[in-house]
């Protein structure tokens, strides 16, 4: 494995996951909303559209409920794959805080 | 500014997966907030105010992505940096510029600007002009709002044109707007002149003079 195919979880990517980990599909705003400022609402989708991309995360739209207005709104869950990213990276910074 | 509108300002602008994946969820958001404020004006007013700055935040990103992306080493593409790379220092340029100038007016005469951009864009991919216009360097579909780029001709789209670039100009220096109006008045006239000469004489302009491109 070459040092461009090793999985890079920066902070904001990791705080994301860590939300979305074992937990119900949340959508953004729910994301800013529990991530106590750290994560901000125009930035939040553009983080999320990365993770996509990287295959960390899966999204699909809420289904429609009759009479509401408005789009729905799109849930995010972690895949398998950013489930172990996450994991991955937790270990090695509990395991490099131990050494420190 | 309704959702919907806004959705469709996005649509012109940038790409159909962009706005699934960016724009839709931040407007979904945005409107779904409001109608969770409550009846208080302010709370419905900060839910607004909030939503908005996110979705041009929003936009803002995609924007400088999409530009980047023509300077990115991988996927670098001619033909789009030769577009994109005078944009960036030009736009910071003429921002900081235009501002000492015309200070806060400068924010309607952008506001209009950007109507007036894709109400155009909006009717030309309706209803294309035929009009002989210069080999450009991007696709018709990159065109985006970019007003210098739409082709209009002597119809709906040239009158929408004109309009759009007086309320910008009235907007921005409204100690024009009488001459502007006298100027705009003035082509009217000379375009039913000449439009009365033709009924007249039956004179009908070769289609590649100067006078046959504005008659089609």
């Amino acid at each position: 494995m070459s040092e461009s195919d090793i999985p890079r979880l920066p902070a904001k990517e990791r705080l994301i996951l860590e939300l979305l980990a074992g937990a119900e599909p949340k959508f953004g705003l729910q994301l800013v909303q529990e991530s106590d400022g750290r994560l901000k609402r125009g930035t939040v989708y553009v983080t999320l559209n990365r993770l996509e991309d990287k295959g960390y995360v899966t999204s699909h739209q809420e289904t429609p409920v009759p009479g509401a207005i408005g789009l729905p709104r799109r849930l995010y869950s972690t895949t398998g794959f950013g489930s172990r990213v996450l994991w991955a990276w937790t270990t090695l910074a509990q395991q490099l805080a131990t050494e420190v | 500014m309704p959702g919907s509108l806004l959705l469709a300002l996005a649509r012109l602008v940038v790409d159909a997966e962009t706005v699934n994946r960016l724009v839709e969820p931040t407007i979904a958001d945005l409107r779904r907030e409001f109608a969770d404020s409550g009846t208080s004006r302010i709370g419905r007013m900060a839910a607004l105010l909030s939503g908005y700055a996110a979705l041009w935040r929003v936009m803002g990103a995609v924007s400088l992505r999409a530009t980047l992306r023509a300077f990115h080493p991988v996927e670098f593409d001619l033909r789009s940096f030769v577009y994109h790379a005078p944009w960036v220092p030009l736009g910071i340029f003429l921002v900081v510029f235009m501002w000492q100038l015309l200070a806060w007016s400068l924010i309607p005469m952008a506001l209009a600007g950007l109507i007036f951009a894709a109400t155009v864009r909006r009717w030309n991919t309706r209803h294309p002009a035929r009009l002989a216009v210069p080999k450009r360097v991007v696709e018709p579909a990159s065109l985006g709002i970019n007003v210098a780029l739409v082709p209009v001709s002597g119809n709906a789209g040239g009158l929408i044109f004109m309009t759009g670039s007086l309320a910008i100009l009235m907007l921005g220096l409204p100690v024009l707007a009488v001459f502007l109006t006298l100027a705009a008045l003035s082509g009217v006239a000379v375009a039913a002149a000449l439009f009365a000469w033709h009924a007249v004489t039956g004179h009908t302009p070769q289609p590649g003079s100067p006078l046959g491109r504005l008659a089609r």
